[in-house]
């Protein structure tokens, strides 16, 4: 296949252009884009990634400064540069080390990049933020489920993060964008202490998980394994009961739930650490659609109104990173409005609205 | 033999993206060599599971289908029952609506086609816009201004489900094809109860295109054809229906040509009463589909160019058939007078695909 072939502007999260575009991949020689400069860009250079160097070391001493930078690395786990290395660069990063992804799935996302409405993302991660700030509590609920958690953010730590929206100088973000979260403490150190202590109730994972491995490609098969294990969630829905921001039984919902629930179990006996709702999450990207397999891109898949997701364990403190994505759950503000997700999608109504495909005349 | 049909599983816009995916066409053993897949969009692989006879779908997922996949069912020699949802796992399934009437290998070609014009986009937008006006309505008036009939359906009513078969597919969704419909029924669509019935009140007009689907009974294709041919009558003569309590109490042929049709249906009212519950309404939204003239099952969700109606009597597999009868002269109002279905003040333009 050869590569795709797109220019620097089709990425609205860059901004203003830069006179360098940065395009850096894996030293492997592979290229999966063919990155043309335009509208004031003057060159594209590339740099691969050498084994043993990480990205922020490449980037600080051979990546101009004020450059736009992509980072498309197949099968390298790409720890975030620190802000000295970055500076005033603009970087964003495909995650294409922590799950397996493929040329065609790298094409895909590549592509859904380029179709991302970004200043359309900004607007929705405004209105959500506002939403949440004159909220006094939340709820995520799963309609079909039955099930409901409260979040009551005014309580403990709690750390919002936004993976959205257009580029400062010196930030960093996730490619595809559109993600927004909240974590018990800064993302990207784990405290075993936190907690999101205000998250109690039912969750119902009912969707595609993803599992997150760090940079031990030994982990690889067991990993897949995981990941093939809690792959039924997508059609069999499991419930979590979690208290103060900690899972304390997993049930599944109907019998073809059971092997993932034993999974997960399994899970949380072999390491409690799991038994923690890191994070909350919530997909805004409404151009993606989901790669039907482990990829951890699939975190900013937005479906038509959002989508939540739930991120257990963080690697390498954990060996491996967990996130279910909950297209089915909504998540909704004090007055009971859906802020975002699949109730929001389909208000809920006064007319019994479904769609089943067994109607016996065909 | 060379293939007779070409599916280019890209085209279908329900599916979405094919990255990743496998597709896999299952159909009847007899058609498999007639039947060309278009290896064009970017799957994984291409797969093609014949359903013979004796075979179950469900036994074809668990053994013969991988996932991920999107799998597309063309059956018309074997009745393709929908999986249990629990079954469907990662996949995505739209089955063709081409066993309960006679299908040929051409009929199914013209509605691939439409199969490929269809927009899952906008039968989402439609749907959205149809249960936010029907949500803010008091009733929904079913009314025929030709014929002069007004019946009122009180759409409120708990325990009506209303049924979505249009927009695009989500994992583990299944959907039949060509799409495009919001039916209600008095019950979740694979139950009969003759006890339950729609709140519909009034008179409806009978004046379209029946379609006879057979169910799963041991049945002769000449009687079907042959009720149909009767039924057709109603195609230019209108049938006036008096509805109480959602059963058909009465009917009365509003022109001599209609008298067939009236005779058929009151003889399949003699032989099975529960053909006079109004079972189902449908408004159809495909406005990508031009009726093909005769019996087709696919024709039901001709949505002209502002939605269709059908109303639905008998259910199959419990009823010997189902029949529809797309009834363009009619016009689906919210209390305030807003169409949802059909135009406000002029009758549609009825799309009938010409004869060669």
């Amino acid at each position: 296949m050869p590569p795709l072939e797109l220019t620097t502007s089709a990425f609205g999260q860059f901004g203003d252009p830069a006179e360098t575009f940065c395009l850096i991949t894996s030293a492997d020689g592979s290229t999966p884009l063919h990155l043309l400069p335009d509208r004031g860009c003057a060159r594209v250079i590339h740099r691969s990634l050498p084994a043993g160097t990480s990205l922020g070391e490449l980037i600080a001493a051979s990546v101009p400064p004020d450059a736009h930078v992509l980072a498309v690395c197949p099968g390298r786990f790409l720890d975030s540069p620190s802000a000295q290395q970055l500076g005033s660069r603009k970087l964003v990063i495909l995650p294409a080390g922590s799950t397996p992804l493929t040329a065609e799935h790298i094409r895909s996302l590549l592509e859904s990049a380029a179709r991302t409405d970004i200043a359309q993302q900004a607007v929705v991660a405004d209105e959500f933020f506002e939403r949440i700030e004159s909220s006094d509590r939340l709820a995520i609920v799963d309609d079909s489920a039955g099930t409901e958690a409260e979040f009551d953010h005014t309580v403990g730590d709690c750390v919002w993060n936004q993976q959205a929206g257009p580029l400062d100088p010196g930030d960093q973000q996730i490619f595809p964008s559109g993600k927004l979260s909240v974590t018990a403490a800064e993302i990207t150190t784990f405290r075993p202490e936190a907690r999101l202590l205000g998250l109690t109730g039912d969750l119902t994972l009912r969707g595609w998980p993803i599992v997150h491995r760090h940079a031990d490609p030994a982990d690889a098969a067991d990993q897949q394994r995981l990941f093939e294990a809690l792959a039924p969630l997508v059609s069999h829905p499991v419930t979590l009961r979690v208290a103060a921001g900690s899972v304390e039984d997993v049930t599944p919902n109907t019998p073809g739930g059971k092997p993932a629930a034993a999974a997960l179990e399994s899970l949380f006996t072999d390491d409690p650490r799991y038994r923690v709702i890191w994070e909350l999450g919530f997909g805004i990207n409404t151009t993606t659609e989901i790669i039907p397999a482990n990829c951890g891109a699939n975190e900013v898949y937005g479906a038509t109104d959002g989508v939540v997701n739930l991120g257990l364990g963080i690697t390498p403190t954990t060996r491996f990173a967990l996130a279910f994505l909950c297209p089915h759950s909504s998540l909704l503000a004090s007055d009971g409005s859906a802020v975002l997700g699949a109730r929001k999608a389909v208000p809920r109504g006064r007319m019994r609205r479904v769609s089943s495909a067994s109607c016996g005349c065909h | 033999m060379s293939a007779e049909i070409s599916i280019d599983p890209g085209r279908f816009s329900q599916f979405g993206a094919a990255t990743g995916s496998t597709f896999c066409l299952v159909t009847n053993p007899e058609l498999v060599e007639q039947i060309e897949v278009l290896e064009t969009a970017p799957y994984r692989r291409f797969l093609t599971v014949p359903m013979g006879a004796g075979d179950r779908f469900e036994d074809l997922l668990e053994k013969s289908i991988p996932e991920p996949a999107h799998v597309l069912v063309i059956s018309p020699h074997r009745f393709f029952a929908s999986p249990d949802p629990e079954l469907v796992g990662q996949r995505k399934i739209m089955g063709m609506a081409c066993n309960s009437t006679p299908t040929s290998l051409a009929e199914i070609r013209h509605f691939l086609g439409i199969m490929e014009r269809t927009s899952a986009a906008e039968q989402a937008a439609f749907c959205d816009t149809f249960f936010e006006i029907a949500e803010e309505s008091e009733h929904l008036a079913y009314v025929d201004p030709e014929h002069g009939t007004r019946a009122v359906l009180d759409h409120l009513r708990d325990g009506l489900v209303w049924n979505q078969q249009a927009g695009p597919l989500d994992w583990g969704d299944q959907q039949i094809v060509p799409s495009g419909e919001i039916s209600v029924l008095p019950v979740e669509i694979r139950e009969f109860d003759e006890a339950l019935k729609l709140p519909l009140e009034g008179e409806i007009t009978l004046r379209g295109y029946p379609i006879l689907h057979n169910g799963t009974p041991s049945f002769s294709r000449a009687d079907q054809a042959r009720i149909h041919s009767r039924l057709a009558a109603m195609q230019h003569h209108a049938i006036k229906a008096t509805v109480e309590d959602g059963r058909i109490t009465r009917l009365q042929a509003l022109h001599p040509g209609a008298a067939p049709a009236v005779d058929m249906l009151e003889q399949m009212f003699a032989v099975d009463s529960r053909y006079r519950i109004v079972w189902e309404i449908g408004h159809a939204l495909n406005t990508a589909l031009d009726i093909l003239p005769g019996n087709h099952a696919m024709n039901e969700v001709y949505g002209g160019t502002e939605g269709c109606l059908h109303y639905g009597l008998g259910l199959t597999p419990y009823t010997q058939y189902h029949l529809d009868i797309i009834s363009p002269d009619t016009r689906v109002l919210s209390s305030n007078g807003t169409a949802l279905i059909g135009h406000l003040d002029h009758p549609t333009v009825e799309r009938v695909v010409a004869a060669d």
